[in-house]
């Protein structure tokens, strides 16, 4: 009976596979014949089925871009970079659409090392983070078995000790910093056309503070109903429809 | 009285507003010498406003040298007042003979009035013959030239009286590449004769001509104004002496105009060479390496020298090959002219960085150039030497350039994003955990690392032996040799090797090898049966061991009942 019950779960399961693949398959050949409707809606349908990988999302987002969808386009390579931050495809796509998109929403000035700091963040997923943490942790971890008697390698094991430890204090920090922003910071790209953002979750032709397009990356601060509280980079605020939006 | 002092008011009023307009042009002499300028006039008499005179008409024949000049005058004559207004310029006739000033349209508040035409006679300029007061000389070196062949062209003042030069416009010439020998804004006079007669002369303007097409070339004149000294038209008196005479001197402002002269242009007597690119004069060709050794990949210079008297600097040199695993940026080029001669000449060097793609012994050149000589008359071909290039291999660089070609930058043509991917991968489950396995497991290794000392005091507290399972696998087959090669004392040694089977087959400990032992540790392990069979056969051994039984006799029945044992044991363990 176990026997018959796993080995049914298994035959699910690869049919299951399969089908998403041939989903896939299909999504890939409609992008192929120039048919970008139906590839969008075989890629989407994968992600319905609770199924992703970077190559979907960036596949997805070149079919939306061929189809001149940029916002949704800029969302699907937004979501490819979550899982390969460092894919040279993947930030060429993105770095291409964003110099086509209409609003130059300008960063304030942040210091040299909060720059770099930043930079090696989004550059490293948080798998990336914990696995250079266990390294440097397996590296500490040599020292219970290996006795050495050399003076000058022991110096310079002990130095290591030290600049590990630092590194420790380092990866640790940027794990916690990141899980922080994974789970606190949420973004969205603009996917009307343009949008009139609200100075309150209303519709009203007087509330109107300022106008963007789309593409554009927005931070979500709050959720009413529909609305959505949302803060551009340097630091304007007002409240869109969440139809307009696609959340990262 | 305010009746008379009324009348006599607008008698006054009407006389001037309803004076008539008139409009007329003058000139201060109407037979002239070319180079001579005129001063034409034009006045307005009783205008209340500014005239405006259209001139473009008479700059068909003449040249405005400067002007207009402005100039109110009222007047009170009888009690009538009349204003006038006059404009003038100075002007210069561009041919010679009857040349008309034609009618001019003047507006005067709105309204068109007409200047009445004027005809002037122009006359020659005196030559030298003549003995000129002023006069330009234009002095070609030669009349007749090939293409590219210098024509140097010397322009001198000649003057009788003392001058100073205002302005010099040089001329334009077109269907010549030119280069200024000698210009002066200050002229240095000496004394010379002419014919008996002194005159004071500077050189002007010297210029290097280098026709640029065949044919006849008209050289435009030049033109000069300048303020010259004359003796005042004065009676005789009192200070009718030379030492006062001097004293009464004034300048006189003068235009001048050098002649138009024509060089003929002709073609090159032979056809030229193929590789002619316009060289004409007399030249030098070499060329040289900053050095002679160099390794793959690494930058020499090569220079190319060519030196001589001619239209340098306007040629290009001929199509240059090098050896084509060398790589060669575009060449910068200098030129040195030698400064105080007439001739245009000196050096120019052509600099051409180059960069060895191969190692080998190559031959830069040797390079030809060809020329015209127009002293000879015919075309040379001159050449540079051939120059030994020996490139090593550089051990340094990475790569494979034994058949580098000449290489540009990729140009981009336009921007699209890149294709999708097709490849198959392992579909990541929404919501999952990123962390991939690697990453895990280095936290597992180096948590085993730091428990790894525990285990090991652990295990030796314990005693456990691990067992070898090579020593397993062969502990039937050690016992069964043990047991036949056996040729003394049977019964301690089969004892020894059974005991040490059981020990390592179901690791047992080596200090307590008795049957009671052996009972403990083997019940349910093995079958009631077996585990009997061997306490059975370790009585009769010890009793062998320490009785006092016939080992020669017994022991042929107890070894084969031992391998039986030790193959049943074996059987009852797979």
């Amino acid at each position: 009976m176990k026997i018959f019950i796993l080995f049914t779960i298994s035959i699910l399961s690869t049919t299951f596979g399969s089908n998403v693949d041939s989903i896939y398959v299909k999504g890939n050949e409609y992008y192929l014949q120039g048919d970008f409707n139906d590839a969008i809606d075989n890629y989407e349908k994968i992600l319905s089925l609770n199924k992703e990988h970077q190559d979907l999302y960036f596949n997805l987002g070149n079919a939306y871009f061929r189809n001149k969808e940029v916002g949704n386009a800029i969302w699907a390579y937004e979501k490819a970079k979550l899982y390969s931050p460092r894919d040279k495809d993947i930030n060429f796509n993105l770095n291409f659409l964003n110099s086509q998109i209409q609003d130059n929403v300008l960063k304030p000035n942040q210091l040299f090392f909060t720059k770099f700091y930043n930079s090696l963040l989004n550059k490293y997923n948080f798998g990336e983070f914990f696995g250079m943490l266990g390294i440097t942790i397996l590296f500490l971890s040599f020292k219970r078995i290996i006795t050495l008697k050399n003076d000058f390698l022991l110096k310079l094991y002990n130095f290591s000790i030290i600049i590990s430890s630092f590194f420790i204090i380092f990866f640790a920090f940027s794990l916690i910093d990141k899980t922080f922003k994974i789970t606190t910071t949420k973004e969205a790209i603009v996917i009307s056309d343009e949008i009139n953002v609200k100075s309150s979750p209303f519709l009203n032709t007087k509330n109107t503070i300022f106008n963007i397009h789309e593409g554009t990356k927005v931070i979500i601060d709050e959720n009413k109903k529909d609305w959505y509280q949302i803060e551009l980079y340097d630091g304007k605020k007002g409240w869109v429809l969440g139809s307009q939006i696609r959340l990262i | 009285m305010p009746s008379r002092a009324f009348k006599i008011l607008s008698i006054l009023i009407f006389n001037i507003s309803f004076s008539q307009i008139t409009v007329n042009a003058t000139v201060d002499a109407s037979n002239i010498s070319k180079n001579e300028t005129i001063n034409f006039k034009v006045n307005v008499v009783n205008a209340k406003g500014t005239p405006r005179v259209e001139i473009s008409p008479i700059l068909k024949d003449f040249k405005l040298i400067s002007g207009p000049a402005q100039q109110t005058n009222i007047q009170w004559i009888n009690g009538e007042m009349t204003s006038s207004r006059s404009l003038s310029w100075t002007i210069l006739a561009k041919k010679i003979g009857n040349v008309n000033i034609p009618s001019l349209s003047v507006i005067i508040d709105d309204k068109k009035y007409s200047t009445n035409p004027i005809g002037i006679n122009v006359k020659k300029s005196p030559t030298k013959n003549n003995l000129a007061n002023l006069f330009i000389e234009v002095k070609p070196n030669k009349k007749i030239a090939n293409v590219g062949e210098q024509v140097t062209v010397t322009y001198k003042l000649y003057s009788k009286n003392n001058l100073s030069i205002e302005n010099i416009e040089y001329p334009k010439n077109e269907g010549f590449w030119s280069e200024d020998l000698q210009t002066t804004q200050n002229a240095k006079f000496r004394n010379t004769q002419i014919n008996g007669v002194n005159y004071r002369v500077a050189t002007l303007y010297k210029v290097a001509m280098f026709p640029t097409k065949i044919g006849e070339s008209i050289l435009n004149p030049m033109t000069v104004i300048c303020n010259v000294e004359i003796r005042s038209k004065r009676g005789r008196g009192v200070f009718d002496d030379p030492f006062f005479n001097s004293m009464f001197r004034e300048t006189q402002r003068q235009f001048l105009q050098s002649e138009s002269l024509t060089i003929d242009v002709i073609p090159f007597p032979k056809v030229a060479p193929k590789d002619f690119t316009g060289a004409v004069g007399e030249f030098s060709f070499s060329a040289a390496v900053d050095t002679s050794n160099v390794r793959t990949n690494e930058a020499f210079t090569f220079y190319i020298r060519v030196a001589g008297s001619g239209n340098l600097n306007q040629f290009n040199l001929p199509k240059i090959d090098f050896p084509i695993s060398m790589e060669v940026f575009p060449p910068s080029s200098t030129f040195k002219r030698d400064q105080f001669r007439d001739d245009i000449s000196g050096e120019e060097i052509y600099e051409y960085v180059i960069v060895p793609r191969a190692e080998g012994n190559f031959q830069i050149g040797p390079f030809y150039m060809s020329y015209f000589d127009p002293n000879k008359k015919e075309f040379l071909t001159i050449e540079t030497k051939a120059l030994s290039q020996n490139v090593t291999p550089n051990n340094g660089f990475v790569g494979n350039v034994s058949n580098a070609k000449r290489r540009a930058e990729v140009t981009i043509l336009s921007n699209d994003i890149r294709h999708i991917r097709e490849r198959g991968f392992n579909w990541i489950r929404q919501n999952d955990s990123t962390i991939p396995f690697w990453a895990w497991s280095t936290y597992l290794l180096s948590a085993n690392i730091f428990l790894l000392p525990f285990i090991f005091k652990f295990t030796r507290s314990k005693n456990v032996v691990f067992q070898n399972s090579k020593a397993l696998k062969n502990a039937s087959k050690n016992a069964k040799n043990s047991i036949l090669k056996s040729k003394d004392n049977y019964f301690k040694n089969y004892s020894h090797a059974l005991f040490n089977y059981l020990k390592i087959k179901f690791s047992l400990n080596t200090d307590l090898l008795d049957k009671s032992y052996i009972d403990k540790e083997l019940r349910g392990i093995i079958s009631d049966e077996l585990l009997k069979e061997i306490i059975n056969i370790i009585d009769i051994l010890d009793f062998g061991n320490f009785g006092n039984s016939n080992q020669n006799n017994d022991n042929i029945d107890i070894e084969s009942r031992l391998i039986n044992l030790i193959e049943k044991i074996d059987n009852s363990t797979q």
